[in-house]
């Protein structure tokens, strides 16, 4: 008897099987695994997307002190250049040519020339 | 069982009344917040912006001032201004006595600025490099540099009137004050962010906003034009011992202004160092009685209206009555002009000639021909601070003020004015606005604005412009102009000799020369007046001492702008007769060469002329000088010879003087004599050395 049931338990039909299977844990542990991976993966993508933004906002920061640097330099430059023109001016007044021509390399002009010549009997 | 109830009720309420209280603050509170997001934030971002912004302001560079061939006249360039956070400086005592004698500030003022309950004070504006080195040396704590805008005029005095200066921020005179809004530009500032300390956050955003430079200013003056006229002006000063000489230099045609100068002046770089009444521009500011040189005006006037005729009779007798006052004539120690035609009254500069001109004329067309030609309004040119002169009003022009206004008394007039008058003449008949500044360039180069010549009226025809001219270049020719007179070239003037006025009177022996002339006389491509205002030194005649000046000026300019030589065959040597001087006063002396193109040098002091070089009867060219020694005591006896004042004179003119005396020259430098030693009127052995200084205009 024993044995018989045990027999007739064993007969069980497939269909049966079937209807009594429950695929409980094995699937339910698959969703949770992909969920964690899902939203690692979104943590993931998020920072890397905050990273980029973060090295791309550094990268445009630094771009924009480049930038800056570079203006000033070019502002330092035009304010280099003017006073430069400026010394070429004060160096080619006509009054500093005119005294270094008389005082230094003793020119003179033609008038006074004729002066000189008249006075040179007097001494 | 009611005791179990009663509690619970209790509790019950409190708790309702808890949550309600709970629910209250939660709700103000986020009635707050909301306020503070939607109401607030906009005024709130902009403090918190503002509390960890800060910012270095870029000053602009102030517009440079270029010449009319682009040479510079102005330019700015960055300097170093001192400043100090107050917060950082340790010990302010310390401070302010290490910077004190750097900066040349007081102890006590720096104390002052140094303990301010400010961010950033400034200790000393735009340093000069010298300073600011000296000043990084000491390394105080708290101490700093920012760099600013400084003006610069490389040419020092060149031109300093019309240039004008500028203080810290602004311009305070001259075409920098006038043009102020076009010059200045506009600030730029570097953003930054930074902490609570000050210091600038590493990653901080940062923003540049670029200062505007102001706009670049081009003249219509002409560097080389103004450097010849104020080196030959620096000469007259010194060899007439001037108070002061003034020219203008124009383009008859346009009205552009090529140079215009006073000396003494002043240099724009340290114009503190001068008094402020040097800073005026006298060729626009001041007014004067004209003299002989507006007799021009009764000449055009008496032309246009048909009533001078050349050729006609007149008898100058030295003098003339008019309505009971008698109003003489230059030549009345000599008898006057005697008979002579209305060209001669011209030439001669006669007074009765010029009275009887301006008497056919009448009151009514006087005063409108002389409004006509400007004057008694201000002609518009781009300085600050011109004059209006002084002319007699229809009430108030009798027969004597016609007749004094007809040859430049009773008067009062700006050069400026005189030039545009004579310019009209010159032109063909246009008054003309004159003006300085040709154009405004952007940083770029674009022109952003032009001036142009601008025509104020036809005053005259261009037949009665013609037929001035023609007379004016015969003064020169054969008139009071002679000493003006240059070869190969075709040149008009008059000379005028004024008094001037104080307390409503005439000064004695206070006048000044004046000499106004174009080139070439029928095509008039520049225009100078001349003046030099109370000469110590020479003859108090226009045609001894602004003729000559006039002449010097143009030789160079002429050759400087290239202008031909109209003359083509070769320009014969005129020659003059040296008149017999001997015994004369220097002002018949002056009267007797007025009109023969001969320069009187004086020497000595008294009134009587009793040597005279060259001799007379000598045959010599025009415009030879003519030494004459006055005061005879003064020659010498046997105890030695007294030393003449050689100062104003030249070397030739010196050694000429020496050798009379029987003394030797001992010259050291070149131009005109400034110092000598022994002093003059101190007695020496006879052959003893006389060392002069000379020194040149330009140094």
């Amino acid at each position: 008897m024993i044995v018989a049931k045990q027999r007739q338990f064993s007969y069980q039909s497939g269909y049966a099987r079937q209807q009594t299977y429950q695929p409980r844990e094995r699937i339910k542990l698959k969703k949770s695994r992909l969920i964690k991976i899902s939203c690692f993966l979104s943590l993931f993508i998020c920072l890397g997307m905050a990273i980029a933004l973060v090295s791309h906002y550094n990268r445009i920061i630094a771009a924009n002190k480049q930038v800056i640097q570079h203006e000033r330099h070019l502002n330092t430059l035009y304010e280099e250049k003017e006073h430069i023109s400026i010394q070429i001016a004060q160096l080619s007044a006509l009054k500093r040519i005119e005294t270094i021509a008389i005082n230094e390399i003793g020119m003179y002009y033609p008038r006074e020339g004729r002066e000189k010549s008249l006075v040179a009997t007097t001494n | 069982m009611s005791k179990e109830i009663l509690p619970t009720i209790t509790l019950k309420k409190r708790l309702i009344f808890l949550f309600f209280v709970i629910s209250l603050s939660m709700v103000m509170l986020i009635g707050r917040l909301a306020w503070i997001q939607l109401v607030k934030a906009e005024d709130l971002q902009q403090e918190a912006r503002d509390q960890w912004n800060r910012g270095i302001t870029v000053s602009a560079l102030r517009g440079t001032i270029y010449d009319r061939n682009g040479r510079i006249l102005a330019g700015s360039a960055t300097a170093e201004t001192v400043v100090a956070i107050p917060r950082q400086v340790k010990e302010p005592e310390e401070t302010a006595r290490a910077l004190a004698p750097v900066l040349e500030i007081t102890q006590e003022r720096l104390m002052e600025i140094l303990t301010q309950d400010r961010h950033l004070v400034y200790v000393k504006r735009k340093v000069d490099d010298e300073i600011a080195h000296q000043v990084r040396t000491l390394d105080l704590s708290g101490i700093d540099f920012a760099k600013e805008s400084k003006r610069f005029y490389p040419n020092e005095n060149l031109a300093s009137h019309i240039l004008g200066f500028v203080g810290i921020d602004e311009g305070l005179a001259g075409l920098e004050f006038y043009y102020e809004n076009e010059l200045k530009g506009a600030d730029g500032r570097i953003i930054y962010q930074a902490d609570a300390r000050g210091v600038q956050m590493p990653q901080g955003i940062q923003q540049y906003l670029p200062s505007t430079p102001g706009l670049e200013m081009v003249l219509t003056l002409d560097e080389t034009i103004q450097f010849i006229v104020e080196r030959e002006l620096s000469r007259a000063l010194i060899q007439y011992d001037a108070e002061s000489a003034l020219a203008i230099a124009v383009n008859p045609q346009t009205g552009e202004v090529l140079a215009l100068a006073k000396k003494p002046d002043y240099d724009p770089n340290r114009y503190m160092d001068y008094p402020d009444t040097s800073w005026q521009i006298t060729p626009i500011f001041a007014t004067f009685e004209p003299g002989s040189t507006f007799k021009l005006m009764t000449l055009a006037a008496s032309i246009e209206e048909g009533q001078y005729n050349q050729n006609e009779g007149f008898f100058c007798p030295g003098h003339m009555t008019v309505a009971g006052r008698n109003i003489r004539c230059w030549t009345s120690s000599r008898g006057g002009h005697g008979s002579i035609n209305f060209l001669e009254v011209v030439q001669g500069s006669c007074n009765p000639g010029f009275i009887t001109m301006g008497q056919r004329l009448g009151k009514d067309a006087m005063i409108k021909y002389l409004h006509a030609f400007g004057f008694g309004s201000r002609t518009g040119i781009d300085l600050p601070g011109e004059g209006l002169g002084i002319l007699f009003t229809p009430e108030q022009m009798g027969p004597v003020e016609l007749a004094t206004t007809s040859f430049g008394q009773g008067v009062s007039v700006t050069p400026i004015q005189q030039v545009m008058a004579v310019a009209a003449m010159a032109n063909g008949g246009n008054l003309l606005k004159p003006y300085i500044v040709k154009e405004f360039r952007d940083e770029f180069g674009n022109v952003v604005k032009r001036n142009e010549p601008e025509i104020i009226r036809q005053v005259v025809s261009p037949e009665t412009s013609e037929q001035v001219k023609w007379i004016m270049e015969t003064v020169v020719k054969e008139g009071s102009g002679l000493n003006a007179y240059i070869e190969g070239y075709r040149i008009a003037g008059k000379t005028g000799t004024a008094q001037k006025v104080g307390d409503g009177r005439y000064l004695v022996g206070k006048n000044i020369m004046s000499f106004i002339g174009f080139v070439p006389a029928d095509d008039p491509e520049i225009l100078i007046i001349v003046a030099v205002d109370e000469p110590k030194r020479g003859s108090m005649w226009a045609s001894q001492i602004a003729a000559p000046v006039f002449r010097n000026m143009m030789v160079d300019i002429l050759n400087y702008m290239d202008i031909p030589q109209q003359m083509t065959e070769e320009p014969e040597i005129r020659t003059v007769r040296v008149p017999d001087m001997t015994q004369m006063t220097v002002d018949e002396a002056s009267a007797r060469v007025h009109n023969e193109g001969l320069i009187l040098k004086i020497v000595g002091e008294g009134d009587v002329i009793v040597r005279q070089t060259p001799t007379p009867g000598a045959v010599v060219p025009i415009q030879t000088n003519i030494l004459v020694y006055v005061g005879g005591e003064t020659l010498g006896d046997s105890q030695g010879v007294l030393v003449p004042d050689l100062r104003g004179k030249t070397l030739r003119e010196a050694g000429e003087i020496l050798s009379w005396m029987g003394l030797k020259l001992y010259p050291v430098g070149t131009g005109v004599a400034v110092k000598q030693e022994p002093d003059p009127n101190s007695k020496v052995p006879e052959g003893s050395t006389v060392t002069v200084e000379f020194k040149s205009s330009v140094d």
